[in-house]
C-alpha cells in the first residue's frame, strides 16, 4: 500500500482529525453547559478532594444521553481513543511491510492502551 | 463565583499557559497545573486530570505539521514508547498511594529541572559515524531535512534512553504532564539525535503515554468535564497561537524569563505545602 513517508502523513492527519472532532464535541458540550448552568455558583466539590470516578463504560453511557457534560466526556474519550486508532494503524502497517519486530512493539503498546482504559481497581 | 466566570477565567489562563508552554518548549501541562492549584484553588488531582487531557490534545494537534516536515522518527518513537507506556501505567497507579504533599513536592522538583533544562538547552549537535548495535538491528538511524538536503544521523546509547523513557513515563502518569522536557533530554543526550528530531519525536510519543494514564485517571475520577473543558480548549488555542508566533519571535529571552518565573511558582507551591494549604 503505502511507503513510510505516506504513513507519516496519514498518521498526522488521523491525529488532527481526532483532535478537531473531539474539540467540536467539547466546545458544543461546554457552550450548552454554560448556557444551562453558567449562572449557578461553582459547586463546592471543585475545591475539595476527588470524590468518585467513573468507568469508561459509564462515561460512554452518560455521553450517549447527550447531556452537556456527557458531550464533553464523549469528546475527551474520542481524544483518548484516537491514540489507540493510530497505534492500531501502525500495527497493521508494520505487519504489512513484514517488519515483525515493530508490529509486535506496536501491538504491545496497543494492548497497554486498551488494558489501561478497562483497568479496574 | 459563577460557573460562567470560573470557566471564562480558566479558559483565559489556560490559553496563556498553552501559549507560553508552546513558545518556551516547556509544554502546557507543567504550566497549567500550578495555575489551577494556586489561582483557582482546585484540588491538584483535578488539575492533573485537566492537564493530562490538554497535553493529549496539544500533542495530537501539532503532530500533523511535524510529521509532514519529516523530522519525526516514528521507529524511535514507537520503540522508546515500550517503556514509556509501562511507566505511565505504573505512575498513574501510584497516584492513589502517594499523598498530595508528596505529589506537590515531586511536581515542584520536576518544575525546577524543566526550567533549568529549558534555559541551558543545547541546539547544536555532534556527528557520529557509527551507531549502537540495537540502532542497527532495529533500523533506528534515519535522516532529517536541512537546507533542502537530507542529512543522516546515527543513534547512540539505546538501552539507556529506554530506561530514561520509563522514568519519564512514570512522571507523566504520576503528575498528568507530558514530560516533554525529560523525553527530549533522553533523546538529545543519550541517543544524540538532532534537536529538532528529539522535540518532534517526543511530541509524537507524548499522546500515547498520556492516553495510557487517561484510562486510570477516569477510573479514579481525576478527569471531570466541568474543569477539563475550558482547560483543554484554552491550552489547544494557546498552543496553536504559540506555534504560529514562534517564527516571528526571539524566544531565547522569553524562555529564560519564563523559566525563572516558573521557579517562583514552584517555590510558592512548596510554601503552600509548608503552611499546610495543599
Amino acid at each position: 500500500m503505502t511507503n513510510h513517508r505516506d504513513m507519516e502523513i496519514i498518521l498526522g492527519k488521523l491525529l488532527l482529525i481526532g483532535v478537531l472532532i473531539s474539540a467540536a464535541f467539547v466546545l458544543v458540550g461546554g457552550i450548552l453547559y454554560l448556557y444551562q448552568q453558567g449562572q449557578d455558583p461553582t459547586p463546592a466539590w471543585f475545591y475539595q478532594p476527588v470524590h468518585s470516578g467513573m468507568s469508561v463504560d459509564q462515561l460512554i453511557r452518560e455521553g450517549l444521553s447527550l447531556t452537556p457534560l456527557g458531550l464533553i466526556n464523549i469528546g475527551i474519550l474520542l481524544l483518548v481513543a484516537t491514540q489507540s486508532f493510530r497505534v492500531a494503524l501502525l500495527v497493521f502497517y508494520y505487519a504489512r511491510i513484514r517488519d515483525m519486530k515493530f508490529a509486535l512493539i506496536s501491538g504491545f503498546i496497543l494492548l497497554m492502551l486498551v488494558y489501561s482504559a478497562y483497568w479496574r481497581n | 463565583m459563577t460557573i460562567l466566570l470560573f470557566s471564562a477565567l480558566l479558559l483565559v489562563f489556560s490559553f496563556l499557559a498553552g501559549l507560553v508552554g508552546s513558545l518556551t518548549g516547556l509544554g502546557g501541562g507543567i504550566v497549567v497545573i500550578p495555575v489551577l492549584v494556586l489561582v483557582f484553588h482546585v484540588d491538584i488531582h483535578y488539575a492533573m486530570g485537566a492537564s493530562l487531557i490538554s497535553v493529549l490534545a496539544t500533542s495530537s494537534g501539532t503532530a500533523a505539521a511535524y510529521l509532514r516536515e519529516g523530522y519525526t522518527n516514528m521507529r524511535i518513537g514507537m520503540f522508546l514508547e515500550i517503556t514509556a507506556v509501562v511507566g505511565a501505567f505504573i505512575g498513574a497507579l501510584l497516584i492513589a498511594v502517594v499523598s498530595k504533599v508528596c505529589l506537590t513536592i515531586v511536581f515542584c522538583f520536576i518544575l525546577f529541572i524543566s526550567a533549568y533544562l529549558t534555559i541551558r538547552r543545547r541546539e547544536d549537535y555532534e556527528t557520529y559515524t557509527t551507531s549502537h548495535p540495537w540502532a542497527e538491528s532495529l533500523r533506528l538511524n534515519s535522516t532529517y531535512p536541512m537546507n533542502g538536503k537530507l542529512i543522516p544521523y546515527h543513534v547512540q546509547h539505546v538501552p539507556f534512553a529506554l530506561l530514561c523513557m520509563g522514568f519519564a513515563g512514570i512522571l507523566s502518569g504520576l503528575l498528568g504532564i507530558g514530560s516533554g522536557t525529560l523525553k527530549v533530554l533522553a533523546m538529545d543526550q543519550a541517543l544524540r539525535l538532532p534537536y529538532k528530531v528529539s522535540t518532534t519525536t517526543s511530541n509524537f510519543m507524548i499522546g500515547m503515554t498520556a492516553a495510557v494514564s487517561a484510562g486510570i485517571y477516569f477510573t479514579h475520577g481525576y478527569i471531570v468535564p466541568n474543569i477539563a473543558f475550558p482547560v483543554m480548549l484554552g491550552v489547544i488555542l494557546g498552543a496553536f497561537t504559540g506555534a504560529k508566533l514562534m517564527s516571528h519571535l526571539h524566544t531565547r529571552l522569553l524562555r529564560i524569563l519564563f523559566s525563572i518565573a516558573l521557579c517562583f511558582i514552584g517555590i510558592q507551591m512548596l510554601y503552600n505545602v509548608y503552611t499546610g494549604a495543599v
